[in-house]
């Protein structure tokens, strides 16, 4: 490496040395603790999971628009959803709207179903309510609201990003097949929570 | 390798920096400065507003020209006495700048003089110091202004300039999905702040 190189490396990395702190690795509370319950929420249950990701595989099975569509719907609608079931709202069959909403995202991926991209946002629109009643529901009460709402959202929108990741598959032959058979299992899966075997 | 093993020994070197104000009253500055990013809605106001800049910040940055007198403006209506609860008002501006980013919907120009307007407003009297010496008053209130206008500056500007760098289509699709993150986490706040309280 060239001695100019290697100067400016050192310096560089003494420059990064200096800018580092002290880790406090508390993350039970305070900001770190509302946005790690956040984060974690929709992650803990399957039923969420399989949904958000079917989104996000449906959206890149669909291509533009609806690849960017889908995951934009499904937030905004999620959040009013989240607010009906914070001012504790009422809404009906939430589980069994959690679990269709598995199962039809599924079959809507197994069957390659290509619908206009209005009617695919009403679909998950509306399970996004379901889910979102859910999740807000379920707000603790100790967590900071702003961090645990911020952090919520963003891991709804990650695992949509990870169905389009995988959706990308798509492109090829035997990628689409595997992409199908990915909305194959999620359909199994929301038919096992619909029917309460999971 | 032996230096780059140094400057991970030095990493672990460093401790707080504990710095204090060149001038005497500027920790009023410094206060005023990040009193606005204390507030959950004024953050997402501030967000929401940079967004909406961003999408042709040339062409629309000559709305700062209004926002910040605005801001100027409200830093004094508390002290007048005029009693305005900012939160819920900027929670809406942050609910309605997301949805135009996301559906990247271009408004007339009175439009957006009229946002700068009402979202300069509130975040003057979320910001509005406390009185106390008159001086001091000012010099934390000008904090504030700067503190409400470097942000744009660095969202909205700070897009624009990627947006002219990173010419993939993946960009602006993520910058309407920040802008439905920002819409779904300001209903999911303002949700909250409406509960009523158990």
């Amino acid at each position: 490496m060239p001695k100019r190189h290697s100067t400016l490396a050192a310096a560089s990395t003494l420059l990064v040395a200096t800018l580092a702190a002290p880790a406090f690795a508390h993350t039970g509370v305070g900001i770190t603790g509302g946005l790690l319950s956040g984060l974690e929420h929709p992650i803990t249950g399957l039923d969420h999971v399989i949904a958000m990701v079917a989104v996000g595989l449906w959206g890149a099975f669909l291509g533009r628009p609806a690849i960017w569509i889908l995951p934009v719907v499904f937030p905004l609608v999620m959040a009013f959803g989240g607010a009906l079931g914070v001012l504790a709202v009422p809404l009906p069959y939430v589980e069994a709207g959690i679990g269709l909403s598995g199962l039809l995202l599924g079959l809507a991926v197994a069957f390659a179903a290509k619908p206009p991209i209005y009617v695919s946002a009403i679909i998950v629109g509306v399970f996004a309510i379901f889910h979102g009643h859910a999740h807000g529901a379920e707000l603790p009460e100790a967590a900071n609201p702003f961090s645990y709402a911020l952090g919520f959202v963003v891991a709804t929108g990650l695992l949509h990003i990870a169905g389009i990741a995988f959706g990308y598959l798509a492109r090829w032959p035997l990628g689409k097949m595997a992409v199908r058979a990915g909305g194959g299992a999620i359909a199994l899966a929301g038919l096992g929570f619909l029917t309460g075997v999971l | 390798m032996r230096l780059w093993l140094l400057a991970a020994c030095l990493v672990a070197l460093p401790e707080h920096a504990f710095a204090h104000a060149a001038g005497p009253g500027m920790e009023g500055f410094f206060i005023g400065l990040w009193h606005p990013y204390t507030s959950a809605a004024a953050i997402l106001a501030m967000t929401g507003w940079g967004l909406v800049l961003s999408a042709d910040y040339a062409r629309l940055q000559h709305n700062l020209l209004v926002y910040i007198p605005a801001c100027a403006l409200g830093l004094f209506l508390p002290a007048l006495g005029m009693v305005v609860l900012p939160d819920v008002p900027l929670l809406a501006f942050a609910m309605l700048a997301g949805i135009a980013t996301a559906t990247a919907y271009r408004f007339p120009a009175t439009a957006y003089r009229l946002a700068a307007a009402i979202v300069g407003l509130f975040l003057g009297v979320q910001s509005a110091p406390d009185s106390g010496p008159l001086g001091a008053t000012i010099v934390t209130g000008l904090g504030s202004v700067v503190g409400v206008s470097a942000i744009l500056f660095y969202i909205g500007g700070g897009l624009d300039w990627l947006r002219t760098r990173i010419e993939r289509q993946w960009f602006p699709v993520a910058v309407r999905i920040a802008g439905s993150w920002i819409t779904a986490t300001s209903i999911l706040l303002a949700a909250l702040e409406l509960r009523p309280i158990r």
